[in-house]
């Protein structure tokens, strides 16, 4: 240091000396910079971290209706249990500089001057440090995904070092003396990931691969090996980071190859294809200052299932006119209400008309429903002349709901020659207009579900099991030949007699929903003041933009009637008229007020009757009279015994329902309307029409009901209305009631006619009547299959003599789309062994608003049965077994299949099985050198399940089953003679 | 019974250390045959009683890959009844034994060896030390691949 200070002193000495020439006129000839390394160090900056964060999901197969998620075009369900068939190990390495090299340098300015005739030298000396390199050292962050993991959230951080200080990056020059470049640091964290790639999963949401899973009637092998993967396919998906920067997210895929087969109904099979997403792979480079640097990984893995039916089935065989001869045909099945942009992809040709639908109308006072050819309506081409095939009439294959059909579909034609008639070779479509994907497209707040790719921009399919829908039934199958639809025939110059449509296969894999519609829905609201919104379980649906309005004076009641919103329908049933409608209720009246004077701007403000908050009515049809009434269905049951002596009705709460437009099918009703505010005056009559229901009266007569007409269900006569006063309607009777606001409140009355509701849907009319005046509103009523809740658990009693098994089962009334409802009947329930109880009514939460629900304990085996619901029970037992880890210590690992959640272990104690431990986890591990053969430990694998059954399953119940566990080799320990076992808890997870 | 004759040569040069002990024992033991047939009574589960007290000596082995292993494996315990030695014969070790071959006897010593026969592994765990009444007792467990069955010997 010595001679440097002796440098500075002296290059400040002559930059001193250097002055005093600068004060007469001097001329700068030359000058130069030069420096010479004196001396270098290693600077370590001070101490930072790097956070890296670490977001790994699994996904199953969408197969359940529950719980779907989206990501990017696919549909997937998030994935409850897994079993990998080993860890994974995510190893992140973070690169970070650790140190920097500072090079020290004397640096002199060298400055020739001209005074006169005089030339003298100058110079300035800086002792300047400049980083020369940069030390790169490592860390690898390591991620475990264990063997049971589902998800995997963690974050890591590691130490690194961070620049503080005032180096150059280059040593100063002419132009900049005395000054230099400064340093920085530039990026200096790097990350890398290392994935694992591909693994197989032995078991995923408790359905070990290699075994079947049904799914109604189709049974799905899972292939095994069932492979994860996390490299990277062909068709993007994109991730984001949570910290929601793009680009942060590790791109990976998630793809299977999955193969396995289903045996549909009709026998035909099935092939899960393998399919593949991803999204693509990179990882940034990302920095920050201070503590938070943050390296964002997520990764999600999933996989995705396909099926194919491979078969032939003949659609249809049209011949051709000679007009239609010349030209390309697009056949068009078209199902469902007018909607123009369904088929505008139309462009030219003949239109098919497959099905048809209707609704009901008024042509004579009595409303009757008329058949409505709704093609014709919704486009303009003609569809006279159309080749007509039913695919339905020809395929008896039963989709899974949550499936999504996509149709392979081939054609040939027949060609008069010289020869006679020739037939083409079949044309399949081509592959590309097969592989359809499928999206929610949510910018309307509906879901609805769109084919993305092949021969059009969007075709509409929608399958569901409720109805039992065929495949025909489905949705669309454009068809064209001579060319893709967009371009012009290439085949003009053949002269088609005839064609031939079949269907080559069919496939099954992801979810569907149903088609779109519009609904109309009335919400009877108490409201003081403008209701701003509607909150459905599809968004929010803004009065303002809707074509919507209030009845009611200023300060009083008001009825909003005329709201619109884009309801979704499911499907058509071609042989029954009812169109199958889908459930799209709104579930709560928005607690806000539009203020007028500011616009869209909200203002809090109790805008309802807190009494009667939930007032929803069922759709009402298209062009049905707005009316300020509320009506529903509530369960009644027919008797208060199941064994039924003495007929009594009693209607249960809540009334009215949460929703209002769903029952159950082959259940006993009653029926109310409540009218909100005195619409056409207070005093008038109601005449309610139905069709399709039975009525039940108390002497056994049931009068069936009628598919096409309505029948009349009660006239009130001409009599006073009372605002928000329900009104039971049965068969020919009426009478006030009173809210039922607690689920399981019921209100007896006696013996009198009850509605029996149907398999499907039907339509309800209501008319307000007065000597001149009449207006009718027609209401749809969705007649859903329930399901069952199926809920086994095994508790670790202190004391047991065999392990037991708790079994309830609850009713789930349910709407295709998955919202659902509890529902309360009389149904007792039944198996084949063990025992049952009648059912109990239970309080439950609905999606918003209580519901009562009928829930059944017992033991059920082999066979279940409730409220018509029917189910195959097959039992599995799960028996712990042993695998010694270490048989010096004595380390016994425990594992039992199926859904098992811990254990319990016993000893024999006075006579008894006494709980010596229990424990929670998949696994456990204990230690049974202290385990001795003379006194064994009884183990207890702890299950729990929850299954929901549709009609026609099968389920597996697992039940639990012990195992002694002793040892009977040798360890360390020893068999000391007549000593107690003790069970020592070693590990569990 | 290749490996038996092959046992039975091989152990010839213990029988000498084995005659040394059983003198310096003295009381206990005698070279008869109810020892032998204790042994062989133990091998196969079934009960049996002895004039004179004999002694038990407890060994531990293992069995690897199927054979009777000095050092590696799944432990399991060999009895010896008689005059025996301290620590199993080397000789004993590298074969496997089965529920008909798995009984040794040499001078005044009768082994019965852990056998191993179709992933079934039985093993004998003496309670005692000597008696002259003794009373096997098979307990069986399943641990992963195997089926380990633990002789219990009680004796008084």
């Amino acid at each position: 240091m010595r001679p440097q200070l002796l440098i500075t002193a002296i290059a400040t000495a002559v930059a001193l000396l250097g002055l005093i020439p600068a004060a007469n006129a001097q001329t700068l000839i030359s000058q130069n910079v030069n420096c010479v390394r004196i001396g270098a160090f290693n600077y370590t900056g001070v101490p930072a971290t790097a956070t890296v964060g670490f977001n790994w999901k699994a996904y199953a197969p969408a197969w359940s209706q529950w719980g779907m998620i989206q990501m990017g075009n696919w549909l997937l369900s998030p994935l409850s249990s897994v079993q990998w068939n080993y860890t994974l190990f995510y190893n992140v390495t973070v690169q970070y500089i650790d140190a920097w090299l500072v090079g020290n340098y004397n640096c002199t300015l060298t400055q020739v001057w001209q005074s006169g005739n005089k030339t003298y030298t100058t110079y300035q000396t800086e002792i300047v440090g400049r980083v020369d390199k940069e030390y790169w050292n490592s860390t690898v962050v390591s991620f475990k995904v264990g063997i049971n993991e589902v998800s995997h959230v963690e974050s890591k951080t590691v130490p690194i070092r961070e620049y503080n200080a005032q180096y150059c990056s280059d040593l100063p020059t002419v132009s900049s003396w005395p000054n230099c470049a400064s340093y920085y640091q530039q990026p200096s964290t790097k990350a890398s990931l290392q994935k694992p790639g591909e693994w197989p999963a032995l078991e995923i949401n408790g359905l070990a691969t290699g075994a079947n899973y049904t799914v109604g009637n189709v049974v799905v092998t899972l292939q095994k090996p069932y492979m994860y993967t996390d490299s990277a396919g062909p068709d993007p998906v994109k991730l984001y980071s949570d910290t929601g920067q793009s680009g942060l997210s590790v791109g990976f895929r998630y793809g299977v190859t999955a193969k396995g087969s289903a045996v549909p109904r009709d026998t035909s099979t099935v092939e899960i294809d393998t399919y593949s997403i991803q999204q693509p792979p990179n990882i940034e480079i990302y920095y920050a200052t201070g503590t938070n640097v943050n390296q964002a990984i997520s990764v999600a893995a999933k996989t995705y299932l396909w099926g194919t039916v491979e078969r032939n089935l003949v659609l249809g065989y049209y011949t051709f006119t000679e007009q239609e001869q010349q030209k390309f045909y697009y056949l068009c099945i078209y199902i469902g209400p007018p909607d123009p942009s369904w088929c505008s992809w139309i462009k030219d040709g003949v239109t098919a008309v497959l099905h048809t639908t209707g609704f009901p109308q008024s042509v004579t006072g009595e409303p009757v429903f008329v058949y409505f050819p709704t093609l014709k309506a919704v486009t303009k081409v003609a569809f006279q002349n159309g080749p007509n095939f039913d695919i339905s009439s020809g395929l008896s294959f039963i989709v899974p709901y949550g499936s999504v059909l996509t149709l392979g579909a081939a054609y040939h034609y027949l060609i008069p020659s010289a020869n006679g008639i020739v037939a083409s070779p079949y044309t399949t479509l081509a592959p590309e207009k097969r592989t359809w994907a499928i999206a929610w497209d949510n910018l309307t707040g509906i879901k609805r579900l769109w084919f993305q790719r092949g021969l059009v921009a969007k075709v509409q399919l929608a399958v569901d099991n409720y109805t039992q829908n065929m495949l025909g039934r489905l949705g669309v199958l454009p068809l064209s030949f001579g060319g893709p639809l967009d371009t012009p025939p290439t085949t003009i110059g053949d002269i088609y007699s005839s064609a031939t449509f079949t269907i080559k296969w069919l496939g099954t894999g992801d979810y569907a929903v149903p088609l779109v519609w519009n609904q109309i829905y009335d919400f009877g609201v108490k409201a003081l003041t403008y209701i701003g919104s509607v909150e459905s379980p599809w968004g929010v649906f803004n009065v303002a933009n809707q074509s919507a309005s209030l009845i009611g004076g200023p300060g009083e009641a008001k009825t909003l009637v005329g709201l619109k919103y884009l309801g979704a329908t499911n499907l058509f049933d071609p042989g029954r008229f009812a169109p199958y409608l889908d459930l799209t209720l709104p579930t709560k009246i928005v607690n806000t007020v539009v203020n007028p004077g500011e616009g869209m701007s909200y203002v809090t403000g109790v805008t309802y009757n807190p009494i009667a908050p939930y007032y929803t009515s069922p759709p009402r049809w298209p062009g049905s009279d707005p009316m300020p009434v509320v009506i529903g269905f509530v369960p009644a049951s027919a008797c208060d015994t199941w064994y039924c002596t003495t007929p009594g009705v009693r209607v249960w709460g809540p009334l009215p329902r949460e929703y209002a437009g769903v029952v159950m099918p082959n259940a006993s009703y009653l029926m109310y309307v409540a009218f909100v505010n005195p619409y056409i005056g207070d005093t008038f009559g109601v005449r309610v029409w139905i069709n399709k229901v039975d009525f039940v009266f108390p002497n056994g007569t049931v009068v069936y009901g009628d598919q096409k007409h309505m029948k009349l269900l009660v006239d009130t006569g001409i009599r006073k209305w009372t605002p928000y006063q329900p009104v039971l309607l049965g068969p020919g009777w009426f009478r006030d009631a009173s809210f039922l606001t607690s689920p399981c409140s019921s209100i007896y009355l006696g013996a009198v006619p009850y509605i029996f509701t149907p398999n499907y849907g039907f339509f309800v009319t209501v008319e307000a009547y007065t000597s001149s005046v009449s207006l009718k509103a027609t209401y749809l009523i969705i007649a859903a299959k329930p399901v069952l809740e199926v809920i086994t658990n095994t508790t670790a009693s202190a004391n047991i003599t065999a392990p037991t098994l708790n079994y309830t089962v609850r009713l789930w009334g349910e709407t295709p789309m998955g919202q659902m409802f509890r529902e309360w009947h009389l149904f007792p329930a039944f198996g084949e062994g063990g025992m049952w109880r009648d059912p109990v009514c239970s309080a439950s939460t609905g999606d918003v608003y209580p519901e009562a629900q009928a829930v059944y304990s017992g033991d059920f085996r082999g066979y279940l049965e409730a409220a018509g619901v029917e189910a195959n029970i097959t039992e599995a037992y799960s028996r712990p077994a042993f695998v010694v880890l270490d048989w010096d210590k004595g380390l016994v690992n425990i594992s039992a299949p199926g859904p098992v959640y811990g254990y319990a272990f016993y000893v024999q104690r006075q006579g008894a099985w006494v709980k010596a431990a229990e424990v929670r986890g998949r696994w456990v591990v204990v230690n049974a050198s202290r385990i001795y053969p003379w006194d064994p430990v009884k183990v207890v694998p702890l299950l729990s399940q929850d299954i929901f059954v549709q009609n026609g399953e099968s389920v597996v119940v697992w039940r639990p089953a012990e195992a002694l566990l002793f040892k009977t080799w040798a360890d360390a320990a020893g068999y000391p003679p007549g000593a107690q076992s003790q069970v020592v808890i070693v590990k569990a997870g | 019974m290749i490996t038996l004759r092959y046992l039975l040569l091989a152990v010839a040069a213990v029988v000498a250390v084995a005659a040394v002990a059983a003198a310096m024992l003295g009381a206990v033991q005698r070279a008869e045959p109810y020892v032998e047939n204790l042994a062989l009574a133990v091998a196969a589960g079934k009960p049996a009683k002895t004039p004179v007290p004999v002694t038990v000596t407890t060994y531990r082995a293992y069995y690897y890959n199927g054979v009777l292993a000095y050092d590696k494996g799944i432990p399991v315990y060999a009895v010896g009844f008689g005059q025996c030695p301290a620590a199993l014969p080397p000789a004993v070790y590298g074969k496997t034994y089965t529920l008909a071959n798995n009984t040794v006897h040499f001078g005044q010593c009768s082994l019965v060896l852990p056998a191993y026969q179709d992933g079934r592994i039985v093993n004998y765990v003496p309670l005692c030390s000597g008696g002259t009444d003794f009373e096997p007792e098979t307990a069986s467990e399943q641990v992963g691949n195997y089926t380990i069955d633990a002789v219990l010997i009680r004796c008084g």
